[in-house]
Order: C-alpha cells, then structure tokens, then sequence
C-alpha cells in the first residue's frame, strides 16, 4: 500500500471506514450507513438494523496495509454480534465483509462495532460503527390495483396497472429495514368495477386547463380512488397506470399522503400511490417504481423532501441530498452513489437518516428513521 | 457559481505560482495524527501504537502514541519513513500550502481546498480535476463539523461561507 505522505505541519490519518456492503437497489441484509459528520453529537458512523434479523457490512482499508492485523468485536453483545468473522480476526485484504446480528432491540438499542489494530481485544482501538438495534414495528400493507375507464366510452379500452406488488415490496421493505419498520402485504385488493374517469387509464390530480379556479389540486379523482376500498388501520397503497395534470411541471411517479396531509387537502383517507409510468407516458422500470413507492411511504410516514435546508433547487449538487432517500427524485445528476442507474439516468440513493444533523437550523427532527418509527408506531398510515 | 466573477483576482501573495511541494532547506517538525475520525475531533486519536521513524537508513526516533494519537517527527528535507500498525508511511515535508483564495487557475484554488481537508484527514481521493463524491463529502463533513452549512458540492462554496477560513486556520497548524 502506498502511504505517501505530503505534509505541511500537521496531518491526521484514518485507517479504516465502514461502507455498505452491496450496490444497486436496496438489500435486506446489506443497509446503508449513515455517515455524515464526525464530530459531536452525531460521532461518526451508524447504521440500523431491525432485532431478529442479520446485515453486513463492509471494512474498506483506507490507510492501513492489508498484511496489518485486525480485530473486531461488539460494545455490547447483548445488543449486536459478530457472527462473521467469528472469531473476530479480519481477513487480510483491502475489503472485508463483516456479519452483524441484531440480538437486543429497543428505541433504539446501541452499541459499538470496534475495529482493533492486533489479533485480539487488547489491541489499540482505530474505528467504531455504532449500531442502532430497533425493535421492529409491523406495518400491515393493504394493496389496491386500480382499472381505470374513460367514462362514457365503450369504445375505448380501461387500462389496468401492471404492478408487481410483490417484486417491488420486496426492494420497499429491504429500503425500510434498517428503520425496524417491516411491512406486511396483505392479499391485493381490486375494484369491483373500473373506475370511470376523464381518461382511460390516467388520475388526473388537477383540473383541465381553463378549470382551475373551480378544481383545485388534488382533483376529485384522485380523493374518489384513496377512499375507494379503504381498508382501516392499514398502509393502502394504490397501484395506477398512471397519474395525469395540467401542469407541466408535475412530474411524480408516485404520491404519499400522511395523515397531516389529509387534513391539508381535506383529502378522505391517507395512501400512498404508485404508478406505472411518469405523468409523460414514459414506462418506469421495477427498480424506479420501488423507489418511488419506498420514498412515499416515507411521505406517508410524515417525512419530507431531504432537509429543509437542502430541498431548493440550487441545493441539487449536495451529495448528501443525492444519497437520501427522502431527496425529491429518483434520479441525480453527477456521480454514482452506489445505486446505479435507470436507462442512462444516475439513481438516487434510498439512506433513511439516523441523525439528526439540521434540527438548529431548520428546527425541525430531521433524524428521519426515528422520526418515521414514531408515526408507523401510532398508526398514523391508516 | 455566483460569486466567482465578483472574486476572480489574481492572487498577490508569495504563494501565487509557486509549486507548493517545495522541499525544506532543513529538517522541519511535523505531527501526524492517527484517529478513529477525520478532523479535530475531540477524544478521537489512536492510543497505544508502536512507531519507528528511519531517514537515510537510520532510526531518527521511535516511540508509542498517547492518547491524542500523535506522532511528532523532524523530517528531513529528503523525507522520512514511519513505520506503525504494520504499514510504512514516507513523509516529505511541504514548504507551503496554495493559497486558498480563487486565482485565475481554477485547478490550483480547487487543489488549495482539497488539499488542507487532506491534512485534516478528511480524505478526497485526487486533488485535482473533477469534483468526486469522495471530495464532495470529505467537504461536506468538514463544513458540518465546523459547525457551519455548506450547502453546495463545490469547492467554490467555501468563498461564500465561513467554512474557508476555519479550514486555512484548521488545516495550516
């Protein structure tokens, strides 16, 4: 390993860091890391997991030879443990893959992953990974696949959403996993009859142009679908065709609608909506629709867009907004933030905060994950 | 960027066109820190490792490092090898850093701020070219420990905001 160093007066080194383990959509046992800032209060490196289940992650060394011995092991192995490597000892190369399993859960439960330089605990401590424990929360999910008919035409054909509500809940729930909420899919649940709307295969969120001083956002279609087949105390995720405006500038694939919301809009129930293309017309692909749903459930969950301080459009190079999965696109321009792409369109990252970095500024718990457990443990989806 | 053509000066310091990776004239005390987090961050340094520093083949000094991590060396100009943690670290001492302020050489500015978050150990891949997600970062986490926003990816931001001065002022003891 080359370490060549230019130094002015001083210089400090870091030796390791934690990574995630995987690329690509979401994993169940591969979560992100939340490793924004260094100093107090937010110290370094977490990650979360749900009680019960095992992750990994993934030791990358920075500084540090591959020859050089290392150890790891739990704060608190009552809280977490390292399963691989048992016996602690890191393999020697430039990455390793490190097994951790959830024992104890809690609000959250922490402990500290802790990485030493030697083959044993006595050797000098180089880094730690906290780890938050939480207890899961279940989240009962009912499904709606809607059918959608141009009112008053026989000749046109209703358009019926192609969702695969399991393929993609099972990338939704690996996104919300490191949150301990886990979603439980009931059987999905389909209209009676199609519903009869201004166009085959389309809810239309606003009004035609020309009617907008008498049909306000969001339209009576899309309140007409939330309520239809409402299924209390669940999660009720419709999955359309696709969604239709006026406006140009409206571009969702998807919609969450919290019970703060409902009120807002005076809307007759909560859900969260999923479509099969843009309001363009432009397929999107399972990976993308999976996105889109894990980031409105978020919204369902009470979340906003990636930080009040980060959310205005010339805030769109902050890498951190890029990484979240709250930051208002699926898409990002720039680098790679290890989510790959859709076409040729960089992805977004799906990272659910674990700290709480803007609360002085914007004051506001921007700690997303605990923020979003709150809400799924009072029920407030349904 | 908005303030680049409000600032775009000509530097009129001594360090304007200099390579900064200028040897010393003689051996110059340096300190490297090793910690478990980038910057100055309190209670972070490496307790405990053993350290053996050679120049030209001889042992200049050894030791163990305290809880603050630091090791503290005289550097020839020539360099110095450090032995610790089973890895090998060559020093060379720098003369000057690039003045930190926009110049006409958008890659020297660029370099200026990468450059001093190297020192502090937030590390930024190449100093130079393109903006990577490793300096994006290693930025971003500077400017939040610093307790200050940052709001943009760039480089150019630090013009605008307070995080320049505090990473001159961090990165230049």
């Amino acid at each position: 390993m080359a370490n060549d160093l230019l130094v002015y007066n001083s210089r400090r080194l870091v030796l390791v860091r934690f990574l995630r383990a995987a690329t690509g959509a979401p994993k169940a046992d591969a979560p992100d890391i939340d490793d924004r800032g260094y100093a107090d209060p937010t110290r370094g490196a977490i990650v979360g997991m749900t009680k019960g289940r095992t992750i990994k992650v993934k030791l990358t060394r920075v500084r540090i030879a591959e020859a050089a011995s290392l150890f790891v092991e739990s704060s608190d192995k009552g809280v977490v443990k390292v399963t691989d490597p048992a016996d602690g000892k890191v393999p020697s190369a430039k990455t390793a893959t490190i097994v951790l399993e959830g024992v104890k859960g809690g609000e959250p439960a922490k402990a500290k992953i802790q990485v030493r330089y030697g083959t044993d605990a006595s050797g000098p401590l180089i880094h730690e990974l906290t780890v938050y424990v939480f207890t899961p929360i279940k989240v009962p999910v009912t499904p709606h696949v809607a059918t959608i008919a141009q009112a008053g035409s026989q000749s046109v054909t209703p358009v019926r959403s192609n969702a695969d509500v399991e393929a993609m809940f099972k990338i939704v729930k690996a996104a919300w996993l490191p949150c301990g909420i886990e979603f439980e899919v009931g059987k999905v649940v389909e209209p009676k009859a199609p519903f009869q709307f201004r166009q085959a295969g389309v809810v239309w969120m606003d009004a035609e142009k020309g009617k907008e001083s008498t049909d306000k956002y969001p339209h009576a279609e899309f309140k007409t679908v939330i309520q239809t087949d409402h299924v209390a105390g669940t999660l009720n995720a419709w999955f359309i065709p696709r969604f239709g405006s006026a406006s140009a500038s409206f571009g969702a694939g998807g919609i969450g609608m919290s019970r703060l919301k409902k009120d807002e809009y005076k809307l007759p129930a909560t859900g969260v909506f999923s479509a099969d293309m843009d309001p363009t017309g432009t397929t999107l692909d399972a990976d993308a629709r999976a996105h889109i749903l894990a980031h409105e459930i978020g919204h369902c969950l009470t979340l906003w867009h990636t930080g009040k301080a980060e959310q205005s459009a010339d805030k769109k190079e902050n890498l951190w907004a890029h990484r979240s999965l709250m930051f208002n696109s699926i898409f990002k321009p720039g680098n790679d933030v290890g989510y790959g792409k859709s076409g040729t369109a960089t992805r977004a990252g799906q990272l659910i905060a674990m700290k709480d970095l803007w609360k002085d500024l914007a004051n506001e718990v921007t700690a997303e994950c605990s923020k979003a457990r709150k809400e799924a443990s009072e029920g407030g989806y349904g | 960027m908005s303030g680049w053509k409000k600032k775009e000066t000509e530097s009129k310091g001594p360090d304007r066109g200099k390579d900064p990776v200028v040897s010393v004239s003689g051996p110059k005390k340096l300190k490297v820190y090793f910690q478990r987090l980038p910057g100055k961050v309190a209670k972070s340094g490496i307790e405990g490792a053993s350290w053996v520093a050679t120049a030209d083949g001889k042992e200049i000094s050894k030791g163990k490092t305290g809880p603050d991590g630091l090791v503290e060396l005289d550097v020839p100009a020539t360099g110095a090898t450090l032995k610790i943690f089973d890895t090998e670290f060559t020093i060379k001492p720098l003369a000057r850093m690039e003045a930190i302020q926009l110049v006409s050489d958008v890659d020297v500015f660029k370099r200026s701020v990468r450059r001093r978050l190297v020192m502090l150990g937030y590390e930024t891949g190449s100093l130079d070219g393109a903006l990577t997600n490793l300096a994006s970062e290693a930025m971003l986490n500077f400017a939040l420990d610093s307790g200050e926003m940052l709001r943009l990816g760039e480089e150019f931001e630090f013009l605008d905001s307070a995080v320049g001065g505090k990473l001159d002022k961090q990165a230049g003891t």
